[in-house]
């Protein structure tokens, strides 16, 4: 759905992108990277507020830079909350929906189903100024939905929203991509992110890093070896027969009585730890590894 | 217990602590060090006491011609008697009124400097939220406020004093024999009027500032109010002058009107004259000093297009209430918790 | 749920405030653990302003609050020089450098001048602002302001912190780091750390035990250990693949699945874990399955935390 073809932008002599090729398709995609790595210069890019200095960037096969074609395809929700504080939360939805061109009542009959979607339906007659964050954030995410577009942007919308607004948001998210959106999602809860997709963008000083599946990016890390913790009432035993396998690089006793295994290859660990248990029958009481997650890959990729 | 090892992580302060209160002190001393540490401070205290500069040149050239004028009696009767005049008029030298000018003329610059020290005092703080730092240390609201009002208060009432004091004791060395010494109790009403107009400034800046995010805004403001009332003032101080303009046009001469006072005036225009800031500073003053001012710069003074001092007790109870006034618009302003809903 | 532990840094007794009409908190009693406290709730739960009571930043309409075992209400300054705040919003001081800022925030709370500076420079050290310290704090970067935060609520040595979503808008080194330090403060023994956040995780790796605030009202105290515990101590069982075959043989060594999410399948038996798992294996190598991943099912604590305040 968004394509990208060697995509590099400057302003002035700072560079915001550096030479991206990616092709980002439908279902939700995470925006990662620390700050000042180039997520706002791709955001403002697809969003058509800004052009690539060099190479092109295609949506839906279009140029999006003020291109309206586009723009009807493309909601965005950003980091800031500008409001007009005087008006209520339906209001605002409303008018923006005149803005993108709808009806009157076609406008305030989309924001009443949009208000719905985003639980917002008994709340949005207050006036903006008396809302929470967590309020706002589900107004701006109703805006940038009310012209059910194909791609969705969301800058930060997980920020200052609590444990219950940020599971109802990305409730609705997840709903979202299941009606085959393309949603792309920036954020820095690593942790928050990795429970919605396992699909990452991951841009790393204006470079992209990493783009893909999670897992077959953490299995393509050699640097790194697959940390594996077992945890066992019987450490010694264990730790000398794990010592037998050649994957093994390094084996640590835990002072919990844990074993903590760096391995290589992990395809072929698993299946022969499996072998040792049932050959030897060792005490297992768990099987894990603890940098299988996005924080881990991320740091790993970033060099953090 | 002592390890070989130093252990650098994070380790508690056990040390000493002074006990929680006075904590005004800590604040007033931060923002006077502060102001002492800005160059721009010290060039405008050093242009504020311009007026001494001219002053004391204008002596110096007044004696240079004297003691030449000394020598030069015998010769040129007529020249002679007009230089006798002006060194006779050096010795009815009206000291008081020097200092009077002094603080007239630095007005100017008594303004940047309170801009420069008090703009951003409370407006900027507001803009970062360094309330919370001071409130979540042990420091109360009324630390806050009367920390910032001294630390305000007391570059200003520096930048006063200094240049005076400067001139009050080159004239103890130098001018004794002219008569100095007489006024040197008038030092102490000067610094007294000084530190009630240092006060006033503070406080209308702290009001304002308090009510801003940026300290320039504030600025900008009281400048505005500054420039305004002043405006005011010499707009009534033109009406002063314009029956003298009558008088003088209808032929009296000088001295007629140096002789006797010949106009009529509205008596409202005389209080009036006062109200504004600079003129509240400069009625305080001549009230406390006991002069009416008049021409400065060694010039005989004008007592008809003199404003007579004000009524002492009325300004000083003016300027309090106006001081208190801002103070409790300050205070209000002050809060730890904005209201959730 | 538990009995409040007898060693208490704070306590709070029927403590109601209001603002204007609305209650922010309703006859609120609370027993504040020893170490590093998570203080969890929802938005407008009243978790800021039980900051802002602790401190003396506003009046309760009734009740008690006790730091230390001084009086909030009536011993507000000794008490704060004893805590330490890490507001959530950002605060600094204008055109102050980060030395002269930290020093003077110490002497704010009641340091000696020589001492604030010396302490400052520690502080400055080790929240990892060593270089920037002579730089005005207005030029830092997000991930250095939360740090001055940090290190002006430290300077004076205070034995409680509190520290309002000290992880608020760090980038994810930014954030590994932020909870590296606090982790760091909070071993040591003689700081007690109160973190209040919304990213649970956050509140994971940093505390042991956590007060969850609902309307204004304690719903919930205890640890993260007890939280999160399953009854019958069902096992997590992560396959390489999903897998029909090895869940029917599982199944038939008498193992029940108590739910599948697509490679992860959660098991339970009545029986010691090192038999289970070896059931699991053996299940796992008839049918030719392949397992990632085995443990001890706990719930995440936003899990627990969903629970609890619904």
């Amino acid at each position: 759905m968004i394509e990208l073809d060697h995509v590099s932008r400057w302003f002035g002599l700072v560079i915001g992108l550096n030479d991206v090729s990616a092709h980002i398709g439908p279902g939700i995609t995470a925006l990662l990277g620390q700050n000042g790595a180039g997520k706002t210069t791709m955001i403002r890019m697809i969003t058509g507020q800004i052009r690539p200095t060099t190479g092109r960037i295609e949506i839906l096969g279009e140029e999006p830079f003020a291109n309206p074609n586009v723009f009807r395809q493309l909601g965005y929700c950003p980091e800031i909350d500008q409001f007009y504080e005087w008006m209520t939360g339906r209001e605002f939805v409303e008018h923006m929906g005149r803005l993108s061109g709808f009806g009157a009542s076609e406008a305030k009959e989309r924001s009443q189903r949009m208000l719905q979607i985003v639980g917002m339906a008994d709340r949005c007659d207050k006036k903006i100024a008396g809302y929470s964050k967590g309020m706002r954030q589900r107004i701006k995410l109703a805006q940038a939905m009310l012209h059910d577009p194909k791609i969705i942007l969301l800058d930060e919308p997980l920020n200052g929203l609590d444990p219950v607004g940020r599971h109802e948001f990305m409730q609705v998210v997840a709903g979202l991509a299941d009606r085959g959106k393309c949603i792309i999602i920036s954020s820095h809860i690593l942790s928050e992110v990795e429970q919605l997709t396992h699909n990452i963008f991951l841009l790393h000083r204006g470079r992209l890093l990493a783009t893909g599946n999670l897992t077959t990016i953490r299995n393509l890390i050699d640097k790194h070896p697959h940390r594996i913790r077992i945890e066992t009432p019987e450490p010694q035993r264990v730790a000398s027969l794990m010592l037998t396998l050649d994957n093994v690089l390094s084996l640590d006793l835990d002072r919990d009585g844990a074993v903590d295994l760096e391995v290589k290859n992990a395809d072929t660990f698993y299946p022969a730890v499996a072998n040792l248990v049932l050959e030897h029958d060792l005490k297992i009481h768990g099987l894990a590894s603890p940098d299988n997650n996005l924080e881990s890959v991320f740091q790993y990729l970033v060099g953090a | 217990m002592s390890s070989p090892i130093a252990d650098l992580s994070y380790r508690t302060y056990d040390g000493p602590l002074n006990p929680p209160s006075a904590r005004w002190w800590v604040i007033a001393k931060m923002h006077t060090l502060k102001a002492f540490r800005n160059r721009f401070y010290w060039l405008f205290v050093g242009l504020s006491g311009w007026y001494y500069l001219v002053i004391l040149t204008v002596i110096f050239i007044m004696q240079m011609v004297s003691s030449n004028a000394t020598e030069m009696v015998g010769t040129s009767g007529e020249a002679a008697n007009e230089l006798v005049r002006q060194i006779q008029f050096i010795d009815r030298f009206l000291w008081k009124n020097q200092y009077l000018h002094g603080f007239s003329y630095g007005q100017l610059t008594y303004l940047i400097i309170a801009l420069l020290v008090g703009a951003g005092a409370v407006a900027n703080d507001n803009r970062s939220n360094a309330l919370l730092v001071y409130l979540s240390k042990p420091c109360t609201k009324l630390d806050y406020v009367v920390g910032k009002f001294f630390g305000v208060w007391i570059p200003i009432v520096t930048a006063m004093v200094v240049p005076s004091l400067f001139f009050f004791l080159y004239g103890m060395m130098s001018y004794r024999g002219q008569g100095f010494a007489l006024y040197a109790p008038a030092f102490l009403s000067l610094v007294l009027a000084m530190a009630m107009s240092a006060a006033l400034h503070t406080s209308i800046l702290l009001g304002i500032s308090s009510l801003m995010k940026q300290g320039r805004i504030a600025g900008i403001i009281y400048g505005a109010l500054y420039m305004i009332t002043n405006i005011f003032t010499v707009m009534i101080w033109a009406f002063w002058l314009q029956p003298l303009g009558q008088v003088r046009s209808n032929g009296a001469t000088t001295n007629a009107i140096l002789g006797a006072e010949v106009v009529d005036r509205n008596p409202l225009l005389q209080p009036a004259f006062y109200g504004s800031i600079d003129g509240l500073n400069i009625g305080l003053a001549k009230a406390l000093l006991n002069v009416d001012g008049g021409n400065g710069f060694g010039m005989p003074p004008d007592p008809a297009a003199t404003v007579p001092a004000p009524n002492g007790f009325m300004v000083f109870w003016l300027m309090a209430a106006i001081c208190a006034f801002w103070l409790f618009v300050f205070w209000r302003r002050v809060r730890a918790v904005e209201v959730v809903g | 749920m538990n009995a409040p532990p007898l060693e208490a840094v704070a306590s709070v007794v029927n403590l109601t405030v209001r603002y204007g009409r609305f209650t922010a908190l309703h006859d609120f009693s609370v027993q504040i653990p020893n170490g590093c406290v998570g203080l969890l709730g929802p938005n407008g739960a009243g978790k800021t302003t039980l900051l802002k009571t602790l401190l003396g930043f506003v009046k309760p309409s009734s009740g008690t609050a006790t730091i230390l075992g001084k009086s909030v209400l009536k011993e507000g300054a000794a008490v704060r020089q004893k805590v330490g705040l890490m507001p959530e919003q950002d605060c600094h001081l204008p055109g102050m450098s980060a030395i002269e800022f930290v020093a003077y925030a110490g002497e704010l709370a009641g340091m000696p001048q020589a001492q604030a500076l010396r302490r400052a420079h520690e502080v400055l050290e080790y929240s990892g602002l060593g270089e920037a310290r002579y730089r005005k704090v207005e030029t830092f970067s997000t991930g250095m302001k939360q740090r001055i935060k940090l290190a002006q609520a430290l300077v004076h040595g205070p034995k409680l912190l509190l520290l309002d979503e000290p992880t608020n808008g760090l980038d994810p080194r930014g954030r590994e780091e932020m909870l590296k330090l606090i982790r760091d403060i909070s071993l040591h023994k003689d700081v007690n750390v109160i973190v209040s956040s919304h990213i649970l995780r956050d509140i994971e790796k940093t505390c042991e035990s956590v007060l969850v605030v609902v309307k204004g009202q304690l719903k919930m105290q205890g640890s993260i250990k007890d939280l999160t515990r399953i009854q019958g101590h069902p096992i997590d069982v992560e396959l390489k693949d999903p897998s029909p075959s090895w869940q029917e043989a599982v199944s038939r060594r008498g193992i029940s699945i108590v739910h599948t999410e697509r490679n992860k399948v959660r098991v339970h038996q009545e029986a010691p874990t090192e038999v289970t798992t070896k059931l699991i294996f053996e299940a796992a190598r008839e049918s030719g399955a392949e397992i990632r991943g085995l443990n001890v099912a706990t719930k995440s604590l936003e899990e627990a935390f969903l629970e609890v305040i619904h």
